[in-house]
Formats: structure tokens, C-alpha cells, sequence
């Protein structure tokens, strides 16, 4: 008999399961539940087949094909993928040629980019918090290098990250993570998740918003934070291990070319923009930073909410359960596969409320959430 | 379960057996694997921003 999950904990009318060695979620309806359990108390195939026979009646054949189902399942969770990778070996790249430092909380990072072309892809996220400095030593520093047509990332001369150009996005994760590290005086250990996600407060109260890419998620924090919510994060939201909390990434907010009149109504300084790179889906995204103000503390989230924006549609805000939600989240954040994270994971979402928020018009989103927010003052 | 014997429907013998009438429906699952990596929201698939064809 194969073992099964390591957490188990029930949302309404689903289960969500953790497996430890794979890092694995899963999410179950009731039925599976009932079948998955009877399995984990049986002690052989035949006991399985005995005991459900006798509450059902079903045909042998049957139920050996729902016991060959269930051994499937949880042979997969167990699994490791393809990509649970070794570390990487301890390198040193040169120091390169373009060097940029930037102030993040107390500290100062340097980032050295072999060429303008490199610095393009990733100094516009963090544009706005750029210094000049000529005198000090930085905390940390960055090398950030296309060789051999593969980016390579180190981190204070430890090769941290090595991908192809394509996959830019991975050293951006491990940049922005550094970042958020150096502004919270913190090291990844220090975090359940960095999640794909944008975050506001209200009333001290944390908004998730998730949803897939072009689902309007940056659009509507940067249009909540015009209009009296403040910016937590965008596009990845740190949730911190020791106090649940969600933290600030110092990040700029990007906006897609499609949204970049909408919000540039709402931030008329245009002097604070910074252009990235031109994208076939996205169009050129502009990075507008929008933080007020970096609260050391966190926020305590309650809310997680699944953003589809569609062009003149109705304005539906509906509570669901988990399992209409966290999908996304779970599939393209990073979680910690720590034990300790995932049971603080579990407790986290236990005490969040799941919507759907289907909009054309932000200004009818705007009284729905200040009016959520003002309830549970 | 005695009404099974009785030669009953397929239908009629899951409205009876209450809460394993489900085994029928077998249950669905989905299976997630969070990210290995922290990343930012990736780029167009299969797009290549230096044009290097890294």
C-alpha cells in the first residue's frame, strides 16, 4: 500500500493535500475523499475490495479499477518531476561592465549587466529605486551576464541562476527575491511563498488578486491604488512564515500597452515611467512605481480574489471556494517545500475568503471591495 | 443493499446507497506542482528577447 499525503485539510466541499517529499499539492472533491480514505485503512487490495463491497454492492472488477486508480494517483504525487534539479556548482562570473546601484530600504545593491541589452530586461522593474553611487561599498551585489547564449545570474560571486534568454523571467524571480530580502532584512528561508499574484491594502486588510496573464490583475492594483488602496505588491506577492503575513515588493508595477491610457489618467507623472522590453502578447510595458510607502509589518490578508477583466461585461463578485481559486497560485508561484511553510501555507489559506470578480468597469470594483474591507474592520 | 438483489436499475441502486453513490462519479483531482524557483510572470512562450535563440 502506497502512503498518502503528509497534510490533509478539508475547504467546504474540497480537500487539499500536501505530499513532503515532492512538494506536491492536490485538490480533491468528497467522493475522491471517501474512496482515498478507505485505502489508506485498508491493509491489502482484497480488504479494500471487502469493505467497499459490503457498503455498496459494487462489482469486484470495479472496484479493483478504482484501487488501480488510487495507487496511480498517489504513485504521481509521490513522483519527483524532471525538474527537481541539483543546486548549481559554485562559480564566479568577472566583474562586467555596466554596474547600476539602487537603495533598497537601508541597504544598497549593485547590479553589474555585461550590456545595455541585459540591463533593458531587468533594471526597469527597479528603475525608480536607481542611486548614485560612487562611494560606498554596496551590501550585496548582482552579476547578471549572457555567455554562451545562456543568462547566468550570481549573487555576491555565487552563481545563483543559469537559463536560457527566453526564460529571463527566472533570473527576474531570483532578482526580485534578492530585493525583497534586502528590503525586509531577510533571506528566502524567511518565506512560505513568493506568489504570482498583485496585492493591495484597505483598512490594514490584504487583497490577493490572481488570475492568468491578461486577466487585468495589474490594471485594477494600479487603478485600486489610485484611488485610495495601498500597493502591497505586483505580479509577486512574498508571504513571510513567521507571521502570515504579506509583505512589499518594492517592485514597479508593469502595465501592458493595451492599459497604459487607463491607468496614465490615474498617474499623470510620466516622468516616473520607465519602458521594458516590447513583448508579441503584451505590447511595451511601462513600469510605474506606485508604493506610498513600505509598512515594515505586512499586511494581514483575508481576501484572495480571481481577477477576469473582459471588455463590457457585467460586474459579477461572487464567493467561491477554494478550489476555484488557488489553482493558479499554487501552479505558477514558488512555495517553499519546507514542512513547517506548507502547514503555515494550510493555515493561511484556511482563514482567507475566496471570490470571482468578473469586470469591465474598475469603478464599480472599487465600493464592492471597500465595502468587504469596512465589514471586517 | 438487499434492493440490489432484487435486480433494481443501476440508477435506482445509487439514489439508495447514499453517500458511496458517489463512488460512481469516482471522485475528481487535480494535481499541482508549485514552481521549483521564485520567477516573475513569464514572457511570450518561446519568445526571445536578445534575439540570440538562447
Amino acid at each position: 500500500m502506497i502512503h498518502g499525503p503528509d497534510i490533509v485539510n478539508s475547504f467546504g466541499s474540497h480537500f487539499l493535500l500536501w505530499f513532503a517529499k515532492t512538494n506536491t499539492y492536490s485538490i480533491i472533491d468528497t467522493d475522491f475523499q471517501e474512496i482515498l480514505n478507505v485505502y489508506l485503512t485498508s491493509k491489502s487490495q482484497s480488504s479494500f475490495i471487502k469493505s467497499l463491497q459490503v457498503e455498496t454492492g459494487f462489482s469486484t472488477t470495479f472496484l479493483k479499477s478504482q484501487y488501480q486508480r488510487i495507487e496511480d494517483y498517489l504513485t504521481t504525487c509521490h513522483t519527483l518531476t524532471d525538474s527537481d534539479t541539483k543546486s548549481p556548482d559554485l562559480i564566479e562570473i568577472e566583474p562586467l561592465a555596466n554596474s547600476k546601484y539602487y537603495q533598497i530600504g537601508s541597504k544598497v545593491l549593485e547590479i553589474q549587466y555585461n550590456d545595455q541589452r541585459i540591463q533593458q530586461l531587468f533594471h526597469p522593474l527597479i528603475a525608480h529605486l536607481h542611486i548614485n553611487n560612487d562611494l560606498s561599498q554596496p551590501d550585496e551585489h548582482v552579476r547578471i551576464k549572457l555567455a554562451e547564449k545562456k543568462l547566468i545570474m550570481s549573487l555576491n560571486d555565487t552563481l545563483t541562476i543559469q537559463c536560457q534568454t527566453s526564460d529571463y523571467h527566472k533570473i527576474q524571480g531570483k532578482l526580485i527575491m534578492q530585493v525583497i530580502n534586502l528590503l525586509h532584512e531577510t533571506t528566502d528561508q524567511d518565506w512560505v511563498g513568493l506568489l504570482h499574484a498583485s496585492a493591495v491594502s484597505k483598512h490594514k486588510l490584504g487583497i490577493l488578486f490572481t488570475g492568468s496573464s491578461g486577466s487585468g490583475k495589474s490594471t485594477l492594483v494600479s487603478l485600486l491604488v489610485s484611488h485610495g488602496f495601498e500597493l502591497i505588491a505586483d505580479d509577486t506577492v512574498p508571504l513571510r512564515a513567521d507571521d502570515s503575513r504579506l509583505y512589499h515588493n518594492p517592485g514597479a508595477v508593469s502595465v501592458k500597452a493595451s492599459a497604459l491610457s487607463l491607468v496614465s489618467k490615474y498617474w499623470p507623472n510620466e516622468s516616473s515611467y520607465t519602458k521594458g522590453l516590447r513583448s508579441k502578447s503584451k505590447g511595451a510595458i511601462t513600469y510605474i512605481p506606485m508604493h506610498k510607502d513600505f509598512v515594515k509589518s505586512g499586511a494581514d490578508c483575508k481576501y484572495l480574489i480571481k481577477v477576469n477583466y473582459q471588455p463590457n461585461i457585467e460586474t459579477e463578485f461572487t464567493e467561491v471556494g477554494l478550489e476555484e481559486v488557488i489553482q493558479e497560485v499554487i501552479r505558477e508561484s514558488w512555495i517553499s517545500p519546507n514542512a513547517e511553510h506548507a502547514h503555515v501555507f494550510f493555515n493561511w489559506l484556511d482563514k482567507l475568503r475566496f471570490f470571482n470578480l468578473n469586470y469591465s468597469n474598475f469603478k464599480e470594483v472599487i465600493p464592492i471591495l471597500e465595502q468587504l474591507t469596512e465589514s471586517d474592520r | 443493499m438487499k434492493n440490489q438483489k432484487k435486480g433494481i436499475t443501476r440508477k435506482e441502486a445509487i439514489k439508495k446507497m447514499g453517500k458511496y453513490a458517489a463512488i460512481t462519479a469516482v471522485g475528481t483531482y487535480t494535481i499541482l506542482n508549485p514552481l521549483k524557483a521564485q520567477v516573475t510572470s513569464p514572457p511570450d512562450p518561446g519568445g526571445d528577447p536578445l534575439g540570440v535563440g538562447g
